[in-house]
């Protein structure tokens, strides 16, 4: 009853690993940014008003809420979103939010988080995103939680 | 399934075995249509969830095949079908074939391109009751469950595989054992992305594509055979059946001076005996068909015989 073994150690394989802390990340976003600086990426240039282009009152509060919680610095970087897409995948970016919509056509890209907030797309409601680095599990999960406190 | 409808008539016990054949079937039909429900429903973005997804949708394939074949092959011969339909039985058998090794190489594009791209897959929470918790977790569950029905199916229909002789069934039983091995690899794989190891789950894929590649073109080359009108095969290797090895020698022995010509329609096997000079028929119908433009597709002329004739067997064919 090899079968039967093998069967029965991969689904007690898990439960003995729920101990541990799960998800991981493969590149360890959320330990560089605890106690450090969350690079933020908005599209667009804004010289003027540095929060520009991140308007969205519930993005912000989850930014905030989620910045504290790893005693963090937000920095926003503004940049043109192929370069801000670049630099996630390189790690210089942890997250990019601002209106991120979740059709985005960037999606096999990105690591897409559960909506966060709405905003209108050329007259129809769309829910909005923040995208992280793709495979940064633990990262995101932690933000969507925060998320989820964040009335 | 009453004897009058059945041809030929099967005897009682093969009778019962396909009765019971139908009914695993039927709850393996059940089954998957809930696992692919389930698994829609937490598959998210996880490409490898989503493979895993794909199999169980085209693992509806063989079932389906089964028990139509089941019905069609006992109509009795038809002015359009005269032969009867026994070959649905081929017919479906290398359906179920094609589908396991579209699978098998579904699952090694899936895994290659995944490992080359350097694909990281993203799985983040969900909120349930109240709780947010990691996707993983559900797909886990999903995929748990997606194992356990294929695994005690599978194990019932290998006996009334080949009871019955059944390919389709028997190849059938071979995608539930694949299907809860690419379960057991897509848990191995979320357990990695877990602890961060991101090309596991690719990785576990891999692996098991192999393997599904390797029964997939067994078991065409078995169905190929079949529709060529090969000799019987055996159920699960490319091999001629005992069987039929055994029928050939008995017949040649009874019918010196004959061609045995062996093939499989479905489940059944026929056996053909002619004269060793067949050609010779043909020219004698060539001449007799004169001229018309079509006698050039008559190739053979077979000529059944049965016991009484065979006692008073006439010298010359007759057509």
């Amino acid at each position: 009853m090899r079968l039967w073994a093998c069967l029965g150690l991969s689904l007690l394989l898990p439960l003995a690993l729920a101990a541990c802390n799960f998800p991981q990340d493969p590149e360890e976003t959320l330990d560089k940014v605890r106690g450090g600086e969350l690079v933020v990426g908005v599209n667009g240039s804004s010289k003027a008003d540095p929060a520009a282009g991140l308007e969205n009152p519930r993005e912000r509060a989850i930014l905030t809420r989620f910045a504290e919680r790893l005693d963090a610095r937000i920095v926003l970087r503004h940049d043109e979103f192929h370069q801000l897409a670049a630099a996630l995948e390189e790690g210089e970016v942890d997250l990019i939010a601002g209106d991120l919509p979740e059709t985005t056509p960037f999606a096999t890209r990105l690591g897409l988080s559960r909506p966060m907030s709405e905003t209108r797309l050329r007259g129809e409601t769309v829910k909005t995103v923040f995208a992280v680095r793709k495979g940064e599990n633990r990262f995101l999960s932690l933000l969507e939680t925060v998320a989820g406190e964040v009335k | 399934m009453s004897a009058k409808t059945s041809y030929p008539p099967l005897p009682e016990d093969k009778r019962a075995a396909l009765r019971k054949a139908v009914r695993i079937e039927i709850w393996t039909l059940g089954f998957l249509a809930s696992i692919v429900a389930v698994m829609y429903f937490i598959m998210g973005s996880s490409q490898a969830m989503k493979t895993a997804w794909i199999e169980d949708l085209l693992s509806l394939l063989p079932p389906s095949l089964f028990l139509l074949s089941a019905w069609a092959e006992r109509k009795p011969p038809s002015e359009r079908f005269p032969f009867g339909f026994h070959r649905v039985g081929s017919l479906g058998f290398f359906a179920a074939a094609c589908a396991l090794l579209v699978m098998g190489v579904f699952l090694l594009y899936e895994s290659i391109t995944t490992l080359v791209r350097a694909e990281h897959p993203t799985i983040g929470t969900v909120e349930l009751f109240g709780e947010t918790i990691w996707l993983g977790w559900l797909m886990m569950a999903g995929l748990a469950y997606s194992v356990i029905p294929p695994v005690v199916l599978g194990r019932m229909k290998k006996q009334p595989a080949q009871n019955l002789s059944d390919k389709i069934l028997s190849t059938d039983a071979d995608m539930n054992a694949a299907d809860w091995q690419t379960g057991l690899a897509g848990i191995a794989g979320i357990v990695g992305i877990g602890l961060g190891f991101w090309w596991a789950d690719a990785a576990a894929a891999l692996i098991i594509s192999f393997s599904v590649l390797k029964d997939g073109i067994s078991n065409c080359k078995i169905a190929l055979a079949e529709l060529l009108d090969g000799a019987p095969r055996k159920l699960d290797a490319d091999e001629i059946h005992p069987v039929a090895e055994a029928l050939r020698e008995e017949l040649r022995l009874r019918y010196p001076g004959h061609d045995v010509r062996l093939r499989e329609t479905g489940r059944f096997i026929r056996a053909t005996v002619v004269p060793s000079l067949d050609h010779e028929i043909c020219d004698e119908l060539r001449a007799a068909l004169g001229g018309s433009d079509e006698a050039w597709r008559v190739t053979e002329v077979s000529h059944v015989l049965t016991d009484s004739l065979a006692e008073a067997r006439p010298k010359a064919p007759v057509i």
